[in-house]
């Protein structure tokens, strides 16, 4: 299928570590750092959807920010369609903006509030001089239409908009420079339910008739086994788990999916209790030793799991794990 | 159980709550609310918040109340915690708790009543606990305030309640500020202020939204047990229907200020009745479905806006069944089995 296709993004021991202490001063003389991305490998066939799951400081946010460009990594390569644009700056990095976008958790936080809902799509249609003056008029509407909103919301801000509607204008910003490949970060997290439903539907709508490539991020497993192709699943900066979407929620591999899979409440009050994981996850400025997981893994081996880093283990039908049991 | 902690609960204190609860149990229920409606007086309207509820709360049962942003959840939680401020007022009902109103009681009657007899839990930990005050000094602030214990008995009692709550060294993080603790520890901090006095209520409003998946499942877990031990009652405020599932006896749905739904948990999921709460159950994407990638059910339109209520239904602009009778005449709340009460002109 489309996994045999050449990848339209991989990333390669992908790292980003901030400072720990703010100013630059103290920086000197402490070098610990968060290390928010350590070593991060992925690759997204085109027009699939891959999903990266993981709870609070995974790094999943940050890895779709590297991605995008919007911050620089530490170390690693990104290739986008094969090319790095690990380095890319000026008038590349303005390129690359028309193929890579993205949409964020909060429509609130993530939209100029003085700007109307017709100012705030066509904008990017202006920076990138897509279309000629004249048409910007009828290309705006086409993308409100698209994006399911009423030419009535054209001067609308987003203050008097719902959260529904302002993560609709979202998207129709990020489809203004006719993208290929977008970054979806919690895209519903802030939603209603009925509301989520609505979105993950426009979502997958308009991937089918624009042919997108979509990285989904999210900490709701449910949501993603709904709209992705594959699954990635991080903790603490690192992919434990990435599988096909089918072999992931059927038999998952590495015991922190599993836990996460069992964590999940189901709505139906005849379900099995969740399963409750110990402990919370430590702080990725001083990550546990061996594999990162040990200190919680309720399927732990032994001396092994505290002393030695796993190696990514390739299984059979073509799941990557970081975990010593498949040694 | 220490000395400590069970001296909180039986210490009286002149601000403390009046209701003495065990006198009422036998006759009275835990809360019951009549006829309650809260609206709040805007420049652009009165809006309906909460219009014209009637529920009840037992002892030791949980009661989920679901709804999205707007249904009025909240609204009714804040007023049985006699929070409701300008421009907001209740205008008609009553608030009974173990058979008193809490609707007649003055303010300062009704700072006895809080944290005492009913404690709340709030969805964001961060913006409900002081940042400059370590844990352990505002968790002394509750029991001083509603307690006669001496300071190193409250100082005692506070590290036993984080030992209650499980919080990971007690005696530590006794010291810490909130910015030094991660979410499912604060989270866990503002349950042990909420049950520092045993309260009989206990009303948790989205303890956990802003929680992860694995921390969420502790802090039910917590709150299972703390049920189990002090036999309270809970009103589970949430929008998430599967943790609803796995949580409570009862379950409310609300929609746009009403009740629309009341059923036992497992009739709700098997049978559920109006069709909102049909289309909410469908619309949750759904983990053990199999099949490839499909378009969910959902629900259209948005929630109205609780100025401009739509005439009839408040769900009709949304609803698949509507008809000439659901767009003019409101629908009554109206028991249709034992503990089932639904408020649909089609059902």
């Amino acid at each position: 299928m489309t996994q045999d296709r050449k990848p339209l993004v991989e990333i390669k021991e992908l790292k980003k570590h901030f400072p720990a202490v703010g100013d630059w001063f103290a920086q000197i003389f402490d070098q610990r750092s968060v290390r928010a991305v350590d070593g991060v490998d992925l690759s997204i066939a085109p027009g699939t959807t891959l999903g990266l799951v993981g709870e609070s400081g995974s790094g999943k946010t940050t890895t779709g920010r590297l991605i995008a460009r919007l911050t620089d990594p530490t170390a690693g390569q990104i290739r986008y369609r094969g090319d790095d644009i690990t380095e890319l700056s000026g008038k590349g990095l303005k390129k690359l903006r028309r193929d890579v976008q993205m949409i964020f958790q909060d429509p609130s936080s993530s939209l100029n509030r003085r700007k109307t809902a017709g100012q705030i799509i066509s904008e990017p249609l202006r920076i990138h001089h897509l279309v000629p003056k004249k048409s910007v008029e009828s290309r705006l509407r086409d993308l409100m239409k698209m994006v399911g909103l009423s030419h009535h919301f054209l001067n609308r801000y987003p203050h008097e908009m719902s959260g529904g509607q302002r993560q609709r204008i979202g998207i129709g910003r990020a489809l203004a420079v006719e993208p290929e490949f977008i970054i979806c970060d919690e895209p519903v997290t802030a939603l209603d339910v009925s509301i989520q439903a609505q979105i993950l539907n426009l979502l997958m709508d308009l991937q089918d008739e624009l042919d997108l490539t979509y990285l989904f991020i999210a900490h709701d497993l449910s949501v993603v086994k709904h709209v992705s192709d594959r699954v990635a699943v991080m903790y603490l900066g690192k992919i434990v788990e990435v599988a096909d979407k089918k072999s992931l929620f059927s038999e998952p591999r590495h015991p922190y999916t599993r836990a996460l899979l069992a964590a999940i409440p189901k709505p139906d009050p005849r379900a099995r209790k969740r399963m409750v994981l110990r402990g919370e996850v430590p702080s990725p400025i001083n990550p546990p030793s061996g594999c990162r997981f040990h200190p919680r893994c309720p399927e732990r081996l032994g001396d092994i799991c505290r002393e030695k880093e796993p190696d990514q283990m390739v299984l059979s039908d073509g799941t990557r794990v970081l975990c010593h049991l498949y040694a | 159980m220490s000395r400590q902690t069970s001296k909180t609960s039986t210490a009286q204190h002149p601000r403390s709550s009046t209701l003495q609860r065990k006198d009422k149990v036998s006759n009275s229920r835990l809360l019951e609310i009549r006829d309650l409606e809260t609206r709040f007086y805007t420049e652009n309207g009165v809006v309906h918040a909460v219009d014209g509820n009637s529920l009840h709360v037992e002892a030791g049962e949980t009661l989920g109340i679901v709804g999205e942003s707007g249904s009025g959840k909240t609204v009714t939680a804040l007023s049985v915690m006699g929070l409701i401020e300008n421009p907001g007022r209740i205008d008609r009902g009553s608030i009974l708790l173990w058979g008193e109103d809490l609707l007649e009681k003055s303010q300062r009657e009704m700072q006895g009543v809080r944290g005492c007899e009913v404690g709340m839990v709030f969805q964001d930990p961060m913006n409900s606990l002081n940042p400059t005050v370590t844990v352990g000094a505002q968790i002394d602030r509750v029991l001083r305030f509603h307690t006669s214990l001496s300071k190193e008995e409250r100082q005692e009692a506070a590290v036993e309640l984080l030992r209650q709550v499980e919080m990971p060294e007690p005696e530590k993080r006794v010291d810490n500020y909130p910015h030094q603790l991660s979410g499912g520890m604060r989270q866990r901090v503002l349950i042990a202020m909420a049950i520092s006095c045993k309260p009989s209520l206990l009303i948790l409003d989205e303890p956990t939204t802003a929680l992860d998946v694995t921390i969420e499942a502790q802090i039910f877990e917590l709150i299972d047990k703390l049920k189990a031990q002090f036999g309270m009652g809970i009103i589970l405020i949430t929008h998430d229907l599967a943790v609803v599932a796995n949580s409570c006896d009862r379950v409310i749905v609300m929609y746009a200020g009403r009740i629309v739904e009341e059923a036992p948990v497992l009739k709700l999921y098997e049978d559920p009745l109006h069709p909102y709460t049909r289309g909410l159950l469908k619309s949750i994407p759904q983990l053990d479905a199999k099949g490839e990638r499909r378009r969910l059910p959902s629900i259209p339109g948005e929630v109205p806006e609780l100025i401009r209520l739509p005439s009839g239904c408040n769900f009709s602009p949304r609803c698949e069944l509507v008809d000439e009778k659901c767009t003019h005449q409101d629908p009554p709340l109206i028991e249709v089995a034992e503990g089932r009460r639904v408020a649909c002109w089609k059902v």
